[in-house]
């Protein structure tokens, strides 16, 4: 009976790892589904961003020198007992 | 490598909680920077910057090994594959990706954390590196929203590698 159950739960993970019509198996010759092609152009064009806004200084590589750290944390002034 | 269904569905549990925890936990991050970036009261301001740095060491970061993790195994040990389907490769890639860039970013949260704990920070300090957090939060919490999306959808695709894959085995 157990074995049954879990003949049935690995068949219904394998139904819904190849979830085609009738769960055949994918064809060799299956082209690149076109939500994967539209997620590429998109992280592309991010990622594309991204490097452009750290090149001109944007980004995380001048975080230190592109930000004014209060004077009172040199000077003392203000500093929390 | 196949798990049986009980430890398959544990393994399962583990990276859902994991992984949405990761994704809650960003989402509080958030707020979190947004209200350093525009409080007025310095006290508030420097008690956000602090729970950020605990709530991004103790929190994010072993929540984004975690997901990883639990991620790859739920990969190896499922009939889903790690490198058979679109969705389950562009969760590995983005969750890796992820991961590294928020270690690059605890820098700049870690610098506002130490300036707050030895000062008052008021809003017009380190202001450019605060607006920075509150746009790497955000877009990280982008990014975990689109890996869960992935998950609850599971969109159809199956890779070169799963085609190849298939036609061995069957």
């Amino acid at each position: 009976m157990r074995n049954m159950e879990n003949n049935e739960d690995s068949q219904s993970v394998a139904k819904k790892a190849f979830p085609n019509p009738s769960n055949r198996r994918p064809a060799a010759s299956e082209p690149t589904p076109r939500w994967v092609v539209v997620f590429g152009v998109v992280a592309g064009a991010l990622f594309l961003c991204f490097v452009v806004l750290h090149l001109t200084g944007h980004g995380f590589g001048h975080h230190r020198s592109g930000s004014k750290a209060p004077e009172h944390v040199e000077s003392g002034l203000g500093k929390i007992p | 490598m196949s798990m049986s269904p009980g430890v398959r569905r544990f393994a399962l549990t583990a990276h859902v909680t994991i992984s949405v925890g990761w994704l809650g936990a960003v989402a509080a991050f958030l707020v979190l920077a947004v209200s350093g970036l525009t409080n007025h009261d310095p006290q508030t301001v420097r008690a956000v910057y602090l729970a950020m740095e605990l709530l991004g060491w103790c929190l994010i970061v072993p929540l984004s090994f975690g997901s990883l993790l639990s991620g790859i195994v739920q990969g190896l040990g499922s009939p889903w594959g790690l490198l058979r389907h679109y969705w389950v490769l562009i969760k590995l890639l983005i969750t890796p990706l992820a991961t590294l860039v928020l270690l690059v970013h605890m820098q700049p949260i870690q610098h506002v954390a130490e300036v707050a704990r030895h000062t008052l920070v008021s809003r017009a300090d380190l202001s450019e590196m605060r607006l920075q957090i509150v746009v790497d939060a955000a877009a990280g919490a982008l990014v975990l929203l689109v890996a869960t999306a992935l998950s609850v959808y599971k969109p159809r695709g199956v890779t070169a590698y799963g085609r190849r894959e298939a036609t061995v085995t069957s």
